[in-house]
């Protein structure tokens, strides 16, 4: 579960316990309708899913609130005797330990996990079915029996159909859990067509050429532009390289770069929709790599210096580049969407202490009030050793 | 068990409707609280607990229909406690009730989960007729409840319109298209639980997940729309059943007498 969260519960984590709590009232009507009865225990079974998917907390909750929201509005199961309250204290310990462990330990077996704690879970349920009994004098052992043999079809249809589905929590990515980088893609492909009504582009296109200009960028040179956007950058980059110069303009919005296409046709320019983490690029191609305006959106950073440490030449430069001072961004993605909103700019000395640590020497490091600027030349092995290029999920479009 | 549910949110017309939600789910709780803690064995308790049900359901207004469908709910669910009554006069049990009073007495327990079962369908169907969905959300939200709690109850009512209305055409075309019987569609349903239901479930998860990150979902967003004001009326309703459910602590435990 990579989405950061504030408070107890992330959106995604409302979402599941949304969707699977209203499949467990739904579930019933199913096997209603088509005359399965209860014996099945078809409320246990999306509540019990869904403690592999969310946190503890949610998990906890959402099992312990829906046998009484459904007693409530459908009168089953009922609140006297207190089969809702039992179920749901039921439902709640078995959802939150599944979730503890399994968050504690993601690679855990499915089945070592529920079996366990199925058991436990009915020894609870029966145990409270005949002390109730007991306490309004009913006959404890008969009501408890009649709980222990009523829950076993249930149980194995629990055993039987819940690891296979809770193992697709595993790595399926934009699914059981959806890949941060793939909401932010969503995100950004979601704003691209207002992203440049935004900038004074006028005052960014002259602010972009002088800093070009003091950077010294050559006409020959091969550039890479990580997190392109609408292309801003790269139009920039093209202005002052020859015929014989390049940009690889790379981001993770497919919409960005349908944007910055339609902007700038250049056979100079190689677009590619990609994670800056795993480009499909030869390693030593480019002279320069520019992270304008997208360094906070990086998941990990520290992956992403190493691989463009790979990418560039030896002694090329690198750049983390904002044009504004790092509270000002900060304060932009506090209040943009929840995709973004975690995405904070470090300290420009932590950032090169970060790079120091994949092999660059930190030359510049400005954070200010008009600037954050990080250059860094790369200085780690030689281009004969990183050739090879990782096996990455790029979309190259030219 | 469909049916209930869409029958059931606000389909109350009683005067306990003009009411702020919050103040019906209140004095609904309260009231439940009374009906459970008022004792099934003497005849103040009885009259207490018949009272609150019957008064309560009036005045949520809740559809005879409803009425109906509850009564065969809870006569289906609570009656067969009776059928209890056999091994409760202690046949054969040394020192086991015997004879007319321990035919009485084995009565008891199965006429507490009776009277006090079928109050509490009534009283919590009841007041979930007085609500509508958005009613709902209102007194959910106004209520001192955790964020997590307000949060996941009202994903949960949602999510359940939209899912309720699928699930069981699904099911019903399961149903029709199965054809081989019943232990054929029994095999068929729950084969398609892991293959279909919750790999569904999951995807559209994610889907919503996915929308409520790109509108920018935060905890912070669950507040009551517009302002609310207590008023007198709310006061005095959840006052009363506050008031009743002291009444019935007072016999359950013979404060007065």
């Amino acid at each position: 579960m990579s989405a950061k969260t504030r408070g107890l519960t992330s959106a995604r984590d409302l979402a599941y316990c949304g969707l699977f709590g209203a499949a467990a009232l739904a579930f019933p009507v199913v096997f209603h309708v088509l005359r399965l009865g209860h014996v099945f225990m078809p409320m246990y079974l999306p509540l019990v899913t869904l403690a592999f998917f969310v946190r503890p907390a949610p998990a906890a909750t959402t099992a312990f609130l829906v046998p009484l929201l459904s007693g409530a509005v459908t009168g089953m199961p009922p609140f006297y005797p207190p089969v809702a309250v039992f179920m749901s204290l039921e439902l709640a310990i078995m959802a939150g330990l599944i979730s503890a462990i399994v968050t504690k330990r993601p690679k855990v077996n499915e089945w070592t996990v529920l079996v366990p704690v199925l058991l436990l879970g009915r020894a609870l349920y029966v145990g409270l079915v005949y002390a109730f009994s007991l306490a309004i004098a009913l006959p404890a052992g008969f009501m408890a029996g009649l709980s222990f043999l009523g829950g076993w079809p249930g149980i194995i249809l629990m055993i039987v159909v819940v690891p296979p589905v809770a193992k697709l929590r595993r790595g399926r990515p934009g699914a059981a859990v959806p890949a941060r980088e793939g909401l932010k893609s969503a995100y950004f492909d979601s704003i691209a067509a207002r992203w440049d009504g935004w900038e004074d582009l006028p005052a960014l296109d002259a602010a972009l050429a002088s800093a070009l200009e003091r950077f010294g960028v050559g006409p020959d040179e091969a550039v890479l532009d990580v997190g392109c956007g609408t292309g801003n950058l790269t139009r920039a980059v093209l202005s002052r390289l020859s015929s014989a110069g390049r940009v690889t303009a790379v981001d993770i919005s497919p919409r960005m770069i349908e944007e910055a296409r339609r902007k700038i046709r250049d056979p100079r320019v190689d677009w590619l929709v990609a994670d800056v983490r795993r480009l499909p690029v030869p390693g030593a191609s480019f002279d320069r790599v520019f992270c304008y305006s997208v360094w906070p959106h990086i998941d990990d950073p520290g992956e992403a210096a190493a691989e463009i440490g790979r990418l560039l030449r030896p002694g090329g430069l690198l750049y983390v580049w904002h044009l504004s001072s790092r509270s000002r961004i900060n304060e932009i993605h506090a209040t943009a969407g929840e995709a973004v909103r975690h995405d904070l700019l470090p300290p420009a000395e932590e950032t090169a202490d970060l790079l120091r640590k994949h092999g660059f020497l930190a030359t510049t490091v400005i954070d200010d009030e008009a600037q954050y600027l990080v250059v860094a030349t790369y200085e780690g092995k030689g281009p004969e050793e990183r050739m090879e290029a990782p096996a990455g999920d790029a979309c190259a479009l030219a | 068990m469909r049916a209930l549910w869409h029958d059931s949110w606000g389909s109350g017309r009683g005067p306990a409707v003009r009411l702020a939600p919050e103040a019906r789910i209140a004095a609904g709780a309260a009231l439940f609280a009374a009906s459970l803690a008022a004792p099934a064995g003497t005849g103040r308790g009885i009259a207490l607990i018949a009272f609150v049900a019957t008064a309560w359901t009036a005045a949520c207004g809740m559809p005879l229909r409803a009425v109906k469908s509850f009564a065969l709910l809870g006569a289906a669910m609570f009656l067969p406690y009776f059928l209890l009554v056999p091994l409760l006069t202690g046949a054969g049990t040394p020192g086991g009730p015997s004879g007319q009073g321990g035919f009485l007495s084995a009565l008891a327990a199965p006429w507490d989960v009776v009277l006090h079962g079928f109050a509490g369908l009534f009283l919590t169907a009841a007041t979930v007729t007085s609500l509508s969905a958005s009613d709902f959300r209102r007194g959910v939200l106004a209520l001192p409840l955790p964020r997590l709690v307000t949060g996941v109850v009202i994903q949960i009512v949602h999510q359940t319109a939209v899912l309720f209305a699928e699930t069981g055409s699904v099911a019903a075309a399961i149903a029709v298209r199965s054809g081989s019987g019943r232990a054929g569609t029994v095999l068929r349903v729950l084969a398609s639980v892991p293959r279909v239901w919750l790999p569904r479930i999951i995807h559209r998860a994610d889907r919503v997940s996915a929308a409520m990150e790109l509108r920018g979902y935060a905890e912070t967003d669950l507040r009551v729309m517009g302002p609310t004001k207590p008023r007198a009326a709310d006061a005095a309703a959840i006052g009363a059943a506050v008031g009743l459910l002291a009444l019935a602590a007072a016999i359950r435990w013979d404060w007065i007498r």
